[in-house]
């Protein structure tokens, strides 16, 4: 019966393609790949969607043929080939919402996909625990994230990466022990001893280091990690607040420059910049910066508060009371 | 003992080497506790609420205290809400006057301010300089000027003063304070609008998972605020557009007027609700300009608009300026400005520890004050959500809250002292405005907190810590009687401390008047200096501490305060 039905579509659309005039050949073999895609047909769709691919005329035909593509390239489990779909998608639909919904389901069942394979192969080894622990900590099961760190380390402890996690781990607990602050900074400097390159924890021991207004210190980790990556805008962020709180004004704004260079809607740059100028007695500079922090804290601001109520539908009318108003 | 021989700037430039009598005072031994009910305060809050409390209703209430009745003693009104849903409960204001024996009686019918609608906040202010603090009141409707007539009544003059508050067509009225902006010796005035809530405005929104609550002032529009400029002859002109103040979108909540860059005229500070903080720098022609973003008070260090409840001004390092503390949203942590004297503040609120310490509260009324006496400014903040069922969306943020009192170690940095600091600090409550007081007038300072909903607490702080103390009422003749605005800069034991008379502030509140200044162990003040609104300039040399003072304005005397006892009619 199903047989049938296609069969009868694929009929209609095969007449409709040689009726219109302008449909070239290509897209009459492409319209009919998206259609069997469309009903299931994936095994006879996917090697004609390959050869459409990047021929096809006319967006909506496009379309069709990019998402029957993933579709049944994911149906295959080949990865490589729906990725490719998602690309030329993406690059002939950018920020098209349908897109961006596909996208982000197709990725998150290619992890998934990852996953299962790397539990299936290696299912003692390191990384499946490293990415339980990772799994665990986004559901808030902090404790037995860390036990599978720790077990992590237990199996190979000069693993690199893990300490961080550790770290980071600690310092994310919603009820942390008095001592939190001493035991990640612990796992940090043992992160460093492994891999001194890691600009994370070079980072994150410059804010505990900041917090505990231990300037020096700080700068010299904050220094280190804009060394070591230089795109890291919170690293260089972290280095002028670090030399504002060290009293030296002049020498946080190069650093903070360079920050704002980088990541020009963040407002916290901005306002750390004006700080310095201000300090530095480069008043109408630190103005012009204070300008700029309102501007891009109400850019950001405006984007939350759309996104809140495009997705929760902001707020919800209840009914008035029976009685009279307030007078 | 470490820091016996530090050196402190002082205002002047000169370093001073702070005295081990200084040092040796300690925070411990001080406690307070809710006496309210033992004082004869009846009072309760009533909300209005009817089911999910809407943004008017969790609003409310502030408390003001002055001496109305010239006896010494200072006496607490406290604002009341009104029957909004037609259920025949009758519910007024309060004014309770102090008898100086620790108790008060309810004196509001005798002196006729019982309110005239729904009410918010409260101020005094003597604005026709005849030695009586009137009372302003804020509403919901019209604002209502209490003129007090000298003999336990006042007389509500709104209509002829022209200051209701609804010149722009605003009605949800909220802070509001007295201040003399052109030194002309009168107490002028400025009445906050907060949102634009009416009959026909949403009441309630969702929050969390479909929990029912009162919304987010982001649903409703802002509201101007009014200027009033005193007449001087008992009538008030709006001056809002003049003097360059007027904004349509203002979600004032808490008022305070302080000269911030010594220049010697009071600049204006609003603190709005998820709106921009307001600096009104004094052009000292009558104008103002809003300077809050070069300030660097405008928004927070992370780019945010505060629920900015509570400001307070104080100079908590004791270096001669004023720095400022506001309080924000749960969550977000309340924050401290340091002034750096060159007309910039800079957020020190990691730095002080204030941030993080209340990240976990709702912070509305209070501010800085010398809890201890130990010469250097603490920070009361009362606490209390404004979400009925905020319980339903996480289990760690509570509708009621116990208050935060911070000890200023004297490093920079502020201590939680909350859970040591006495009976007062364990009950929760929906704390909203707060004013600080010397009600007993034994030489340390106790906080009236009004909470939303229920009795007020009346904190008597247990002093005899050792510390000593010493206490100023100042008198105005070429400025205005209430003194407002004039600075008082304090030497003793090597420290110099600074106050400000100032109306308004805390959270649609208004503090004691009087100067209070903590001296640690020092038994004299060696040198005491008082910059009047007028520009003239008094000093007084070696004063004897422990010791309340009247100054008029003048007159190279310091006189005594007195003290008469009131019959208690419990």
């Amino acid at each position: 019966m199903r047989k049938l039905v296609v069969t009868a579509l694929l009929s209609a659309s095969l007449g409709m393609a040689q009726a219109a005039r302008s449909v070239t050949l290509p897209n009459v073999a492409a319209e009919h790949a998206a259609l069997l895609a469309d009903t299931g047909h994936c095994q006879e769709a996917l090697p004609q969607l390959n050869k459409a691919l990047g021929r096809v005329q006319g967006t909506d035909l496009k379309r069709k043929v990019g998402i029957g593509g993933v579709k049944c390239s994911m149906a295959a489990h080949d990865a490589s080939r729906a990725v490719s779909f998602l690309v030329w998608l993406n690059r002939e639909f950018p920020h098209d919402p349908e897109i961006l919904y596909l996208s982000s389901h197709v990725y998150s069942d290619l992890s998934l996909l990852a996953s299962k394979e790397l539990l299936a192969t290696a299912p003692g080894s390191v990384q499946v625990r490293e990415l339980n622990a990772e799994a665990l900590e986004t559901m808030g099961k902090w404790k037995d994230a860390a036990d599978e760190y720790r077990a992590v380390l237990a199996k190979d402890p000069q693993m690199p990466g893990i300490h961080y996690r550790l770290g980071r781990l600690l310092l994310s607990e919603p009820d942390p022990p008095p001592d939190v602050k001493d035991q990640a900074r612990r796992e940090f400097e043992e992160e460093l001893k492994i891999d001194g390159s890691n600009a994370g924890a070079n980072f994150v021991l410059g804010e505990l280091a900041r917090q505990a207004e231990k300037w020096p210190e700080a700068i010299d980790y904050f220094s280190r990690a804009t060394k070591l990556d230089a795109s890291f805008v919170d690293a260089y962020l972290g280095l002028g607040r670090a030399l504002l709180g060290a009293d030296k004004p002049e020498q946080a704004i190069a650093p903070l420059e360079t920050a704002e260079k980088l990541q020009a809607e963040n407002p916290v740059v901005h306002f750390q910049l004006a700080t310095a100028y201000r300090r530095a007695g480069r008043k109408a500079d630190a103005d012009r910066e204070f300008i700029a922090h309102r501007e891009a804290s109400q850019k950001a601001n405006q984007t939350s508060d759309e996104i809140k109520k495009q997705v929760s539908g902001g707020t919800l009318e209840a009914a008035p009371p029976a009685e009279k108003p307030p007078q | 003992m470490r820091a016996i021989c530090a050196g402190v700037l002082s205002t002047s430039g000169l370093a001073l080497t702070i005295s081990a009598a200084f040092l040796l005072s300690t925070p411990a031994g001080i406690q307070f506790e809710d006496v309210a009910k033992k004082a004869g305060i009846q009072f309760t809050h009533f909300k209005g609420s009817h089911g999910i409390s809407t943004i008017l209703e969790e609003a409310g209430p502030g408390v003001c205290v002055a001496d109305f009745d010239g006896d010494g003693y200072q006496d607490i009104y406290f604002v009341n809400g009104r029957d909004l849903y037609g259920g025949g409960i009758q519910v007024r204001n309060a004014l309770y006057r102090n008898n100086g024996d620790g108790t008060f009686t309810d004196v509001t019918l005798k002196a006729g301010v019982p309110g005239t609608a729904y009410g918010l906040g409260c101020v005094w202010g003597d604005y026709d300089n005849d030695g009586h603090p009137d009372l302003y009141v804020t509403q919901y409707g019209k604002n209502v000027l209490y003129r007090n007539n000298g003999d336990g009544t006042f007389t509500d003059v709104t209509q002829k003063a022209h200051v209701d508050g609804t010149d722009f067509g605003t009605v949800f009225h909220t802070g509001a304070t007295f201040f003399d902006y052109d030194r002309d010796g009168y107490l002028d005035l400025y009445a906050g609008g907060y949102v634009n809530f009416g009959p026909g405005s949403q009441r309630t929104c969702i929050i969390g998972t479909n929990v029912e609550a009162s919304c987010r002032p982001a649903v409703y529009k802002g509201t101007p605020a009014v200027l009033y400029h005193n007449n001087r002859d008992g009538t008030f002109t709006n001056v809002t557009k003049a003097a360059k103040m007027f904004q349509p979108n203002g979600k004032n909540l808490s008022v305070a007027a302080a000269d911030y860059d010594t220049d010697g005229w009071p600049d204006l500070f609003v603190a709005n609700d998820g709106v921009d903080v307001y600096l009104y720098h004094n052009q000292h022609d009558g104008t103002f300009k809003d300077v809050a973003l070069t300030t660097g008070i405008a928004l927070t260090a992370n780019g945010n608009a505060m629920a900015a409840m509570c400001m307070s001004l104080g100079d908590y390092d004791n270096d001669g300026l004023l720095d400022l503390y506001i309080s924000d949203w749960q969550g977000a942590g309340d924050h401290i400005w340091h002034n750096d004297g060159e007309g910039f503040l800079e957020e020190v609120s990691d730095r002080t520890g204030i941030a993080a310490q209340t990240q976990n509260v709702l912070s509305f009324g209070g501010g800085f004050f010398d809890y201890d006496n130990d010469g250097r400014l603490d920070l009361f903040i009362a606490n209390g959500h404004v979400y009925q069922d905020v319980e339903k969306t996480a289990a760690n943020i509570h509708y009621k809250q116990i208050n935060s009192l911070f000890h200023n170690d004297g490093n920079g940095r502020f201590s939680d002292v909350t859970a040591n600091s006495g009976p007062g600090f364990t009950v929760p409550h929906l704390g909203r405005g707060a004013a600080f007081l010397d009600f007993d007038n034994d030489g340390f300072l106790d906080i009236v907190v009004a909470n939303n909903g229920d009795p007020p607490l009346l904190l008597r702080n247990s002093g005899a810590n050792g510390n000593h103390f010493v206490n100023f009422k100042l008198v105005g003749t070429r400025s205005n009687r209430d003194a407002m605005g004039a600075r008082i800069k304090l030497i003793s034991g090597g420290i110099a401390q600074i106050r400000e008379i100032a109306g308004g502030g805390s959270y649609l509140s208004q503090s004691d008047l009087r100067a209070h200044f903590g001296l640690g162990r020092e038994t004299r003040v060696e040198r005491m200096e008082i910059s009047w609104p007028s520009g003239r300039r008094q000093t007084f040399r070696d004063i004897p501490a422990d010791r309340f003072y009247v100054i008029e304005e003048g007159k190279d005397e310091l006189r005594s305060q007195n003290f008469k006892l009131q019959a208690s009619k419990r």
